[in-house]
């Protein structure tokens, strides 16, 4: 009886495992291997004909082999023989609903903020024109994570719903979306360890709207410019000892050492004090810890939404003491910022990681640059 | 003379003597706990910081006196503060695992922090109320929301003639509170969930000098209300009836022992957000190594017990050798939890109150 049992089991797990394991991609025939060259680690876009396969690999944090693929076709064209039983979008894509503001701004580049029909947080919003169509009802708040409006979305009927995950459970998300029938997409910009690649996304939009070339023209002119302004100011030998973050109660929460914004700093000629941290996420370092190395510090950024100088010092006055206060070089990315807590650094920022590096070699090399003006940052007073 | 059992048997101390050892323990602890940090700082750095302060490098001077210092003196007050608290309601509710924030008084205070943090973006038309305030504004909020619950506490035991209704309506309306509370963190962003949630975790290094001034005053009015009530509490181990056929006022003395908790409980949680366990655990302690029932010799071994432990757990979160330093919560407890098995087993009943 136990000999069954066991054959019996071991028969299951033989059929079970044999479904198990991602996705593969059978495209049996004829391809054109016109893979675009594409820096960013987080999607790949290979051309069929006039059709792409979009693939997006690990679009949250630990996430490990998890891979995504969207099929995109012209509107009006046959779908190529080896799309077939996949997941199809038809291009360019008419109404969208976007579930995080950074969509926003890879959108407002190419021009297709009007088919923005659905928005999460919309409380937060700073650009002009989506902020007039929430207020017309063109653009609709559809909510954010547990608290994300499926009857809204559904009554929306969008082509595409992009969204972006946080961890594994995005998927239940994601499956409760594609039974009522909505396509969704993750965007995993936000994991790009550098601010170029996280620009280059905006071809990956681009070819939801199936303007590819666009994309790919905005893409070159941004990264033109950043490469510019990191080339000229590495000649600077002088590189200032930055300091970013914010004190709470006991910890103080520093950027990554492999974080977007050390390699900003890093680019505008400056040395971040923890850059010999691996973690390309916010850490934790003690209030001492912090207090004995920002002592060698000349600048201090991004310190949370701090608006005022007194402000800062609300927060702890033992970091008053700081000579990048006393010295008044203190600067926060919040000039483009709403008074309920928006600010466009994370809306456009993320396709003018060209104006933010300007701004940054402002602060850090005052001689150099005089005559330029702020575009996201301002000094603390 | 009871020898035949052989179990140690203590020879009681004069309790004189033992109450100077404590001291004592207390002294070393509270200087132990001013070389532990991430920064590593020796004795002998320490000691030309405090005795030749111009000798000494100025950031290692800087370091122990705005933080190592304000950090053990919070411990001292936190550890004493929540331990009376904690035994007179041990007392007063005849129940072993009663603690300072039986009443609520945390819960009313993360209440005002949640409130503050967690809805400033649409009740307050802007993040600017929080930042503009600070670390005040955390504390005034945590006050405001403990000195609520309080006062309702009050006015529903001056209504009430049963103690044990007053207990049962004041955790029942800390749920009731904390279930808002919850509310409140479903719909807030993830900044300001994580800014509370750290809060909730507490923190006894991140009270500054002018903060401490408004602390350690109100921790000593807060203690020295607790003393007058010393009378009160002996009358209430026996038993509520018992009391008020002794003539005592019983108004009186539930006004005296909640006033003087809340003060206590809510100016620690109000600095240094909601620290549970060493409420409950430091007065089975000093009633297991001071074998008095009299409040009088149990408050101040109490107090001092209760800052002992206190500085060891900073001691322990502190991670020495680490950069990094655990929440004081989490330590309490898990110094807390061994400490009470260890008494159950030792005398095989809790709380013999």
């Amino acid at each position: 009886m136990l000999y069954r049992i066991v054959v019996v089991l071991l028969a299951l797990l033989c059929i079970c495992s044999c479904r198990s394991g991602p996705e593969h991609n059978n495209t049996t025939g004829k391809e054109d291997h016109n893979k675009k060259v594409v820096h960013a680690a987080g999607f790949t876009i290979q051309r069929y004909g006039s059709s792409q396969k979009l693939t997006v690999i690990d679009p949250w944090q630990k996430s490990n082999n998890n891979v995504f693929e969207y099929f995109l076709v012209k509107t009006g064209e046959t779908v190529p023989a080896n799309f077939a039983g996949k997941q199809i979008f038809h291009v360019p894509v008419k109404s969208v609903v976007c579930l995080s503001t950074t969509h926003i701004g890879f959108l407002d580049a190419l021009g297709k903020l009007s088919s923005v029909s659905g928005l999460s947080g919309t409380a937060y919003l700073t650009n002009a024109e989506v902020k007039k169509g929430v207020t017309e009802s063109q653009i609709r708040e559809v909510g954010n994570e547990q608290g994300l409006n499926y009857e809204m979305i559904v009554h929306l009927k969008p082509d595409v719903v992009f969204a972006y995950g946080v961890g594994s459970e995005i998927n239940v998300q994601i499956n409760k979306l594609r039974d009522l029938g909505i396509q969704v997409v993750l965007v995993g910009e936000y994991l790009e360890r550098s601010p170029l690649d996280k620009a280059e996304w905006i071809k990956f939009f681009g070819a939801f709207y199936d303007k590819a070339q666009s994309a790919d023209s905005i893409f070159d002119r941004i990264r033109f410019n950043y490469e510019k302004i990191k080339s000229e100011i590495s000649s600077e030998k002088e590189r200032p000892k930055v300091l970013t973050g914010l004190p709470f109660k006991d910890t103080w929460w520093i950027a990554g050492g492999q974080s977007n914004l050390a390699v900003l700093i890093e680019d505008a000629g400056a040395e971040f004090l923890w850059k010999d941290n691996l973690s390309s996420e916010a850490f934790p370092v003690s209030l001492e810890e912090v207090f004995l190395r920002a002592a060698k510090a000349d600048f201090w950024i991004n310190c949370g939404s701090v608006q005022t100088m007194d402000e800062l010092n609300s927060f702890d006055p033992r970091f008053s003491q700081l000579p990048a206060v006393i010295h008044s070089r203190v600067f926060n990315n919040n000039l483009r910022s709403t008074p309920i807590g928006g600010n466009d650094y994370w809306e456009s920022g993320v396709v003018h990681p060209d104006l933010i590096l300007k701004d940054l070699v402002k602060i850090f090399h005052p001689k150099i640059s005089v005559d330029k003006e702020f575009y996201y940052y301002k000094k603390v007073e | 003379m009871n020898m035949k059992k052989g179990n140690m048997r203590r020879v009681p101390m004069k309790s004189g003597v033992e109450f100077f050892l404590l001291f004592l323990v207390l002294i070393l602890f509270f200087l132990f706990d001013l070389l532990s940090g991430s920064v590593h700082i020796s004795m002998a750095q320490s000691f030309t910081s405090f005795f030749h302060p111009t000798s000494a490098d100025p950031q290692i001077t800087s370091i122990i006196h705005q933080f190592r210092i304000p950090k053990a003196i919070t411990a001292v007050m936190a550890g004493a503060a929540l331990s009376v608290a904690g035994l007179q309601m041990q007392t007063v509710f005849r129940n072993p695992i009663a603690g300072p924030d039986i009443l609520g008084i945390s819960s009313g205070a993360s209440l005002g922090v949640a409130l503050f943090v967690l809805s400033a973006g649409w009740i307050f038309k802007g993040a600017m109320l929080f930042s503009t305030m600070g670390s005040w504004g955390i504390v005034m909020a945590a006050w405001l929301g403990a000195g609520c619950m309080m006062l309702l506490v009050v006015l529903i035991a001056s209504r009430l003639r049963d103690l044990m209704t007053v207990l049962i309506l004041g955790i029942l309306i800390s749920s009731a509170i904390l279930s808002v509370v919850s509310v409140l963190q479903y719909f807030s962003s993830e900044s300001s969930l994580k800014s509370f949630i750290v809060w909730t975790m507490g923190s006894l290094g991140s009270t500054t000098s002018d903060q401490l001034m408004v602390l350690v005053p109100s921790v000593l009015a807060g203690l020295i209300l607790a003393f007058l009530s010393a009378k009160f509490l002996d009358a209430f181990l026996l038993g509520e009836n018992y009391a008020k056929s002794m003539g005592m006022n019983i108004r009186l003395a539930y006004l005296l022992v909640f006033a003087s908790t809340s003060i206590l409980a809510g100016s620690i949680t109000a600095f240094c957000g909601p620290i549970g366990f060493i409420g409950i655990i430091v007065p089975h302690l000093a009633r297991k190594f001071f074998r008095s029932p009299l409040h009088v010799r149990l408050i101040p071994a109490t107090m001092m017990l209760g800052a002992v432990v206190m500085l060891a757990g900073d001691l322990i979160s502190q991670l020495p050798g680490y950069e990094i330093s655990l929440p004081i919560n989490s330590v309490a407890a898990l110094l807390g939890i061994p400490i009470v098995i260890w008494i159950i087993f030792r005398s095989k009943k809790i709380g013999a109150l």
